[in-house]
């Protein structure tokens, strides 16, 4: 059984207790007062009367006594039966004789004698007092009260008168008394509790409701109660203070919520350490990143999450983030995978509550890093596409005569000369060289004509059937080529040329991958993608015709993979085949057409290339009839514009040759001049003309002289802003650089035409 | 204090002598022992008038007549009476006991009675006799015996003559006669 305490109880019940007990206490001392004061009046009441009878009746006998009158003592005795409640009374001479008495009842005259023969010890004391006595004796004995006063005559004491009182009756009053006290106790004890029970509410209603919103604020975790209360004593004030604190954990929790919030959602991961280096907080995207749920996260220590930090470099970072407040510095983070990500790490030095901490941000750079890998090659590309541009430029122009004055020659040998032989190998190496030329200006991105529509799987159906691949087909023997292609592939906006290059290098490099035996494939297929891919390269969401070359090679290390665009980068034999720009005119030629790479390579296992081309609705335009001479012949005036000698000279004899009205000049500035004297037929104008005005600025000034002039315009590049706002000027047709019959016949003639 | 409670007790057995030797043991106290006493103690319970009270330096009690007390009297020679002393007066003559409050007429003067008592007639002095018949002549306080017990008689005219008050409690004791 629980032990009782007072500290237990409820207030209300506490309340109660006090209130009770303050009016027992309150009214049992005031009926103890009251009852006993009521007591000792009574007592002293009934003495005083006893006494004044015993006084009385000694006063009348002093003459009986004085005279040895015991009868008419007796006789005054007599008169006490007026008095009910006295006993008996008897009179004692000075020597102690008994001298006279009386008994209510005569019968009780035992009892009489024995009070007699009790009283006498004290009526001798009395008696030997003399006159010290005086004033009398009493005794209060159980149910009577004896009362014993000296007979004086004279100043002596002649006798001793005794009058004994009953009391019972008394005793019966006042027993009745104690009864009704005891009742209006009870009484009051019920009224207090009543009173006590209402008047209680007012003080321990308000504490209850207190503890009942507090209990629902605990339970509810809801901050945003209230208590109700209109008072203004002291509970009033706590409840103000209650409230109050509620809105400040209100406001502090809101804080607390946005705060955490934020470092919920923040990208970086954040963790807490102590000096020790255990983690003691973390937040979502520490978990996320390290692939741990945080009661994991907040069992480990530095150690766990970041194997490269000994205890030594802990302690040195500890000290150095508390000297400096804030440090940062890179280092790799361990995943549940196993992979080790590398971050940059933004370490602050805290203290709360005296305790120290470090207060670790965590940033996964690896994006950053390949972005950053990336721009470094990006800006590497340009930087050799610029360089490879201005060399092209100028060979360009010295290659014009390598590869046009062959086929000049050409058309005038008999087909049996012994010349037709050499020259043909002229032709091959300038055609050569002009390859290369194109593949460093497919570098310099700025040949590729992406104005119409091919189809993937043209490319390859072409390239197969094509010498260069009967050539490397015949080189690796022990190679099979197969072909995959999607019939339903969708066309691409861009120049076969630079495709079938790509493609010839991929497969050339696939081919040599295997230098004994392996299966080479070449296939297309359409591919949508709806969110952005990451592979080699970020591809963005859309439709796109895919070329793939995949082989069973030796593969690639992850250096090779991250430098194999790189222009002259090689693992293979330098000379043996290639210009060392095969690979970065793939990448060139992907990027002209906005597409995108996708590498994957498994050392020993093979490699596969994906180019993402985006799809066009465009149609295919028909294919060119095969070159016939006598289609392209006319007698109409042409002035070619061109600041190379050797262009101007080849132009003319091509031009010449087909029956046109040549004429030249070797500058814009001219041509201007020479048109003021009157139009031409056609204009056949060099974009890039150094120095002085160039084919656009020309080609302005003389349609302001002739509107309607037509021109063709020539020029090793292509795509550049200033050919794109002359075609639009109205120019028929582009022509690339260096000049061939085949070309420049067909442009010059076309636009006559149309 | 032994010495106040001694005297105490001395002074007591000396006052309460006589009725004590009269009532219990009878044979060995007097009865003119007795009679002094009550002579005595009748003093106490009469009221004489203010102006006979004044001029005295004693209380005087004369005895009239042959002496029948003797030395008896002596218990109460040395007494005093509302703090005065007693003085004792012996006559045979009245005019001899000039001044006595209180005159105990003996017997032996029963045949002058009657000119006694014309004599003493409107003067404030307590008449006392133990002679029958006396009390019925006029004489104020007559002792008798009744029984083994000294009992007196009183005449209440006589004493109211006389300007005398006597005490009820006094007078309920006493037979009285007109």
């Amino acid at each position: 059984m629980a032990q009782f305490r007072f500290q237990n109880l409820t207030i209300k019940n506490r309340l109660i207790l006090i209130s009770m007990f303050t009016t027992g206490v309150a009214l049992l001392v005031t009926l103890i007062a009251i009852l006993s004061g009521a007591f000792y009046a009574t007592r002293t009441a009934t003495l005083e009367n006893i006494s004044s009878i015993a006084r009385v009746i000694g006063t009348n006998c002093v003459a009986a006594l004085t005279f040895d009158d015991p009868d008419a003592a007796n006789e005054t005795l007599k008169a006490l039966a007026a008095e009910p409640q006295i006993d008996c009374s008897h009179i004692y001479k000075a020597d102690g004789s008994l001298f006279a008495q009386y008994h209510r009842q005569d019968d009780n005259q035992v009892h009489a004698d024995k009070a007699a023969h009790n009283a006498y010890t004290e009526i001798q004391v009395m008696l030997a007092n003399g006159l010290a006595d005086r004033s009398g004796r009493h005794r209060f004995e159980a149910n009577n009260l004896k009362v014993m006063v000296p007979i004086i005559l004279d100043r002596n004491m002649i006798g001793v008168v005794e009058v004994s009182s009953d009391l019972r009756a008394l005793y019966q009053r006042l027993t009745t008394v104690v009864l009704m006290c005891l009742a209006i106790l009870l009484l009051s004890f019920l009224i207090a509790y009543v009173v006590s029970n209402m008047v209680q509410r007012t003080i321990s209603g308000p504490i209850t409701t207190l503890t009942r919103t507090m209990n629902r604020v605990s339970r509810n975790k809801d901050y945003s109660t209230r208590v109700e209360s209109d008072s203004l004593d002291e509970l009033g004030i706590l409840f103000y203070g209650f409230n109050e604190m509620l809105s400040e954990i209100q406001a502090r929790d809101e804080q607390l919520y946005f705060t955490q919030f934020s470092v919920d959602h923040m990208g970086d991961a954040a963790y807490w350490m102590d000096r020790q280096g255990r983690i003691v907080n973390a937040n979502a995207a520490a978990c996320e990143s390290l692939g741990l749920t945080r009661e994991a996260l907040l069992a480990m220590t530095f150690g766990d999450i970041d194997p490269t930090f000994g205890q030594d470099r802990w302690r040195e970072t500890w000290e150095e983030a508390r000297a400096r407040k804030s440090i940062t510095f890179e280092t790799h983070h361990l995943q549940t995978n196993g992979k080790l990500v590398p971050v940059e790490v933004y370490a602050n030095f805290l203290e709360f509550q005296g305790r120290a901490y470090l207060c670790v941000f965590a940033r996964d750079v690896a994006e950053r890093k390949k972005l950053q890998t990336q721009l470094e090659q990006a800006q590497k590309m340009e930087a050799i596409g610029t360089l490879a541009g201005g060399v092209a430029h100028d060979l360009n122009n010295i290659l014009g005569g390598l590869v046009g004055y062959p086929d000049l020659l050409l058309m005038d040998l008999p087909e049996e000369s012994p010349m037709q032989g050499p020259l043909m190998t002229v032709k091959k190496s300038g055609e050569k060289a002009a390859a290369i030329v194109q593949d460093m200006l497919t570098l310099a991105r700025r040949g590729v004509d992406l104005h119409s529509a091919v189809n993937l799987n043209e490319v390859v159906a072409d390239y197969w059937r094509s010498p260069e691949h009967g050539k490397i087909q015949q080189f690796h023997e022990g190679v099979s080529f197969e072909i995959n292609l999607d019939p339903d592939l969708p066309n691409i906006l861009g120049s076969e040329v630079h495709l079938s290059k790509s493609l010839m290098n991929l497969v050339s490099n696939a081919a040599e991958a295997m230098p004994n035996r392996g299966r080479l494939q070449v296939s297309t297929f359409r591919c949508r993608l709806d969110d952005a891919a990451r592979g080699y390269q970020s591809i963005k969401p859309g439709d796109y015709a895919v070329l793939r070359v995949e082989d069973e090679g030796s593969g690639m290390s992850e250096e090779d993979m991250r430098h194999i665009f790189e222009p002259f980068y090689t693992k293979k034999k330098m000379g043996r085949s290639g210009t060392g720009l095969g690979m970065s005119v793939v990448s060139g030629t992907v990027k002209d057409h906005k597409g995108y790479v996708d590498l994957k390579s498994i050392e020993g296992r093979g490699t596969r290339f994906d180019l993402y081309f985006p799809i066009t609705g465009q149609m295919l335009q028909a294919k060119g009839a095969t070159f016939n001479i006598d289609d392209f012949k006319g007698n109409e005036r042409v002035l070619v514009v061109d600041d190379a000698m050797e262009q101007r000279e080849i132009a003319t004899v091509v031009l010449r040759k087909l029956g046109y009205q040549v004429e030249t000049v070797s500058s814009g500035e001219e041509a201007v001049a020479y048109m003021e004297k009157g139009p031409v037929d056609l204009l056949v104008l060099d974009m890039i003309m150094d120095p002085g005005i160039d084919g656009l600025e020309t080609y302005r000034q003389i349609l302001s002289l002739h509107p309607g002039q037509k021109a063709v315009v020539a020029s090793g590049f292509s795509e550049t802003q200033r050919v794109q706002q002359i075609m639009a000027l109205g120019v028929g047709a582009y022509v690339r650089k260096p000049y061939s019959i085949q070309g420049l016949g067909r442009a010059v003639r076309e636009t006559l035409d149309s | 204090m032994a010495v106040k409670r001694t005297i105490a007790l001395l002074t007591m057995l000396l006052l309460v002598l006589p009725a004590w030797q009269g009532s219990v043991h009878g044979a060995t106290v007097s009865e003119y022992q007795i009679k002094a006493a009550f002579l005595y103690n009748f003093a106490k319970f009469v009221e004489w008038p203010a102006a006979a009270q004044k001029g005295s330096n004693d209380f005087k009690i004369g005895i009239l007549g042959e002496d029948p007390f003797d030395e008896e009297i002596g218990v109460i020679e040395t007494k005093l009476v509302r703090g005065k002393p007693l003085k004792i007066l012996r006559a045979y003559s009245l005019s001899e006991l000039h001044g006595c409050r209180v005159i105990f007429i003996s017997a032996s003067v029963k045949s002058q009675l009657a000119d006694i008592l014309e004599r003493l007639k409107a003067q404030p002095v307590l008449t006392v006799g133990d002679t029958s018949g006396f009390a019925r002549q006029g004489v104020m306080i007559n002792l008798i015996a009744v029984g083994n017990k000294i009992r007196f008689q009183i005449n209440s005219n006589a004493a109211d003559r006389a300007g005398l008050k006597i005490s009820s409690h006094l007078l309920r004791l006493a037979t009285i006669v007109e």
